[in-house]
């Protein structure tokens, strides 16, 4: 649970990444459509981590 | 134009108020019925309810606007906010929803009194709620005047015909005709949004020959820059998406709304069902908002510069080049984005008013005075909102948009609360920790206006060029450290 936690705050803080200007240049040089794939899938990532974590909070009983 | 929109909107109104009324069969006896629907709320209805109470008319005008003049960047803005929220729901969400009906909490003051044992803690968050929340309700009034306005029908008309919305649809079932009216009035804001979508698609990009790499390169090509990359700066971002990320646990008319699913099951499904709501509004929108910049930007003449100095009219011009039934659609739809917000954060302000000042303050309070008071409550909120929208003071909006600043000091003692709320009681003398922690995250938010101005308090860099929310969760954090220490010894 701690982990998961620990991950979800992660994923979080990854938002944030494309604010500096190397790594956004560097993903949308990659692809044009970098940048809104990349947050697309932290918060794919993120709900997937929450239910996931819902799921143990809850004792198991929404699997 | 006019005719078709007053035509839809009434049929809105007649559909919401039949919903409104069918839902007093559910309604029992008591301030816990009113507020919080007997905490026996099914999760497809509580997912609807949180996701029309947090999504307002900001997304449809406000996010389509930030993402024409900004680009990509405003995806993430609204993304994170998503993403914290579900992991919010699913780390401390089911504490607060178990805990809610153990104790009986009904309003969120009410609920940080008792995590800290403490009235004080009750009657000051009460009055933060109506210090920030109200100029928002007011916010929600003046956007339906000025849909209204916008169609030719008259500012005040639009306003009135918010308030009598709202009013009526909170008088008939409390919490319960809410959460009907919320669910039927989030179908419509989705579904419109997919209307206008799929005619975005489908008629107006084709209209100007724009396929996926003509769009791609409009967009990495505009007058603003490659609005495929990341063009805000670091304080924008940061200002504007900390205290969305905490907006769960801080606004309390979405906190109010993890009480209500009857069991654990409606629980783990509003959670569920919201996240999808949420990720596709967001999508929409934000798809709108490229969409339409690249066909301004391709179709060339003024619209592009105008759109740019005022992108609150993004939307409405938008609306001008579809089918008028479609447009009609899409404004009932903003505007029941609106009324939803305003009815759920008018009842919640008013449970906090009820519960955590007129209760603590009267020596006998009884179940039938207190409805009254609670109807009355309402009904002055309402007023107080429509008498400032009325009267278009200006500062309302600018008021309303550090509203969400406002509330970030209660995020803090909100975590700390629930999380320590299984361990040992907070002694009497610690119980000023939670209080100055509010009061330090607001002086840092008064110091940030007064320096930087309304507009730019949560966005300009106030310390290490770190804009003022980042300062507002440390402050707020730093002060309730000795408090999270001694619960752990």
């Amino acid at each position: 649970m701690r982990s998961m936690v620990l991950l979800g705050t992660a994923i979080i803080c990854l938002f944030y990444i494309p604010m500096f200007k190397w790594f956004s240049e560097l993903i949308v040089s990659t692809s044009r459509v970098g940048i809104i794939l990349y947050w697309i899938g932290l918060t794919v990532i993120s709900i997937l981590i929450g239910v996931r974590i819902l799921g143990k909070s809850l004792g198991g009983e929404t699997k | 134009m006019r005719e078709l929109y007053i035509a839809v909107l009434l049929l809105f109104f007649m559909a919401g108020s039949i919903v409104a009324w069918l839902s007093r069969r559910f309604i029992g006896r008591g301030s816990r019925e009113f507020f919080v629907g007997g905490y026996r709320v099914g999760g497809f209805i509580s997912a609807m309810t949180y996701a029309a109470t947090t999504y307002s008319a900001f997304m449809m005008v406000g996010l389509v606007g930030l993402t024409f003049t900004g680009g990509v960047a405003a995806l993430g803005f609204e993304l994170v906010y998503l993403a914290a929220t579900v992991i919010i729901l699913g780390v401390v969400g089911p504490t607060i929803w178990r805990e809610a009906r153990r104790r009986g909490w009904i309003s969120p003051s009410e609920m940080l009194a008792d995590l800290y044992g403490s009235n004080v803690v009750g009657i000051g968050v009460s009055l933060l709620y109506l210090f920030t929340l109200v100029p928002y309700t007011s916010a929600q009034l003046k956007g339906v005047g000025e849909i209204f306005s916008s169609i030719g029908l008259g500012y005040e008309y639009g306003v009135l015909f918010a308030f009598v919305a709202t009013a009526f649809w909170i008088l008939v079932a409390g919490l319960w005709s809410v959460a009907m009216t919320d669910a039927f009035q989030g179908i419509w804001m989705l579904g419109s949004s997919i209307a206008v979508t799929i005619w975005v698609v489908a008629f107006l990009l084709p209209s100007a020959n724009i396929d996926y790499n003509t769009f791609i390169e409009s967009l990495s090509g505009s007058s603003s820059g490659d609005l495929l990359s990341f063009t805000w700066s670091p304080q924008m971002f940061l200002g504007l998406t900390i205290p969305w990320i905490f907006f769960a646990l801080t606004n309390p008319q979405v906190v109010q709304r993890l009480y209500i699913p009857r069991d654990e099951r409606s629980y783990a499904r509003t959670v569920k069902y919201f996240a999808l709501y949420g990720f596709m509004y967001t999508i929409i929108c934000v798809f709108l908002g490229m969409a339409f910049r690249s066909y301004v930007a391709l179709r060339g003449g003024d619209a592009e510069n105008i759109l740019l100095k005022n992108r609150d009219l993004v939307t409405p011009y938008m609306l001008t080049l579809s089918h008028p039934l479609l447009a009609a659609v899409a404004y009932v739809g903003i505007t029941a984005a609106a009324i939803s917000t305003a009815n759920s954060i008018v009842l919640t302000v008013s449970s906090s008013v009820v519960r955590d000042l007129y209760e603590k303050l009267v020596v006998k309070p009884n179940e039938r005075a207190s409805r009254i008071a609670a109807v009355s409550a309402i009904l002055i909120l309402l007023t107080l909102a429509l008498a400032s929208s009325m009267m278009r003071i200006g500062y309302i909006v600018e008021l309303s948009v550090i509203s969400s600043a406002g509330l970030l000091p209660l995020a803090p003692i909100t975590i700390a609360g629930i999380v320590g709320s299984g361990r040992r009681p907070i002694k009497r003398g610690k119980l000023l920790y939670p209080v100055i922690s509010i009061l330090i995250g607001e002086s840092i938010l008064i110091y940030a206006v007064v320096i930087h101005g309304v507009s730019r308090a949560l966005t300009a860099p106030l310390l290490f060029s770190l804009p003022s929310p980042v300062w507002i969760v440390l402050g707020s954090t730093l002060a309730i450290i000795p408090l999270i220490a001694e619960r752990k010894v």
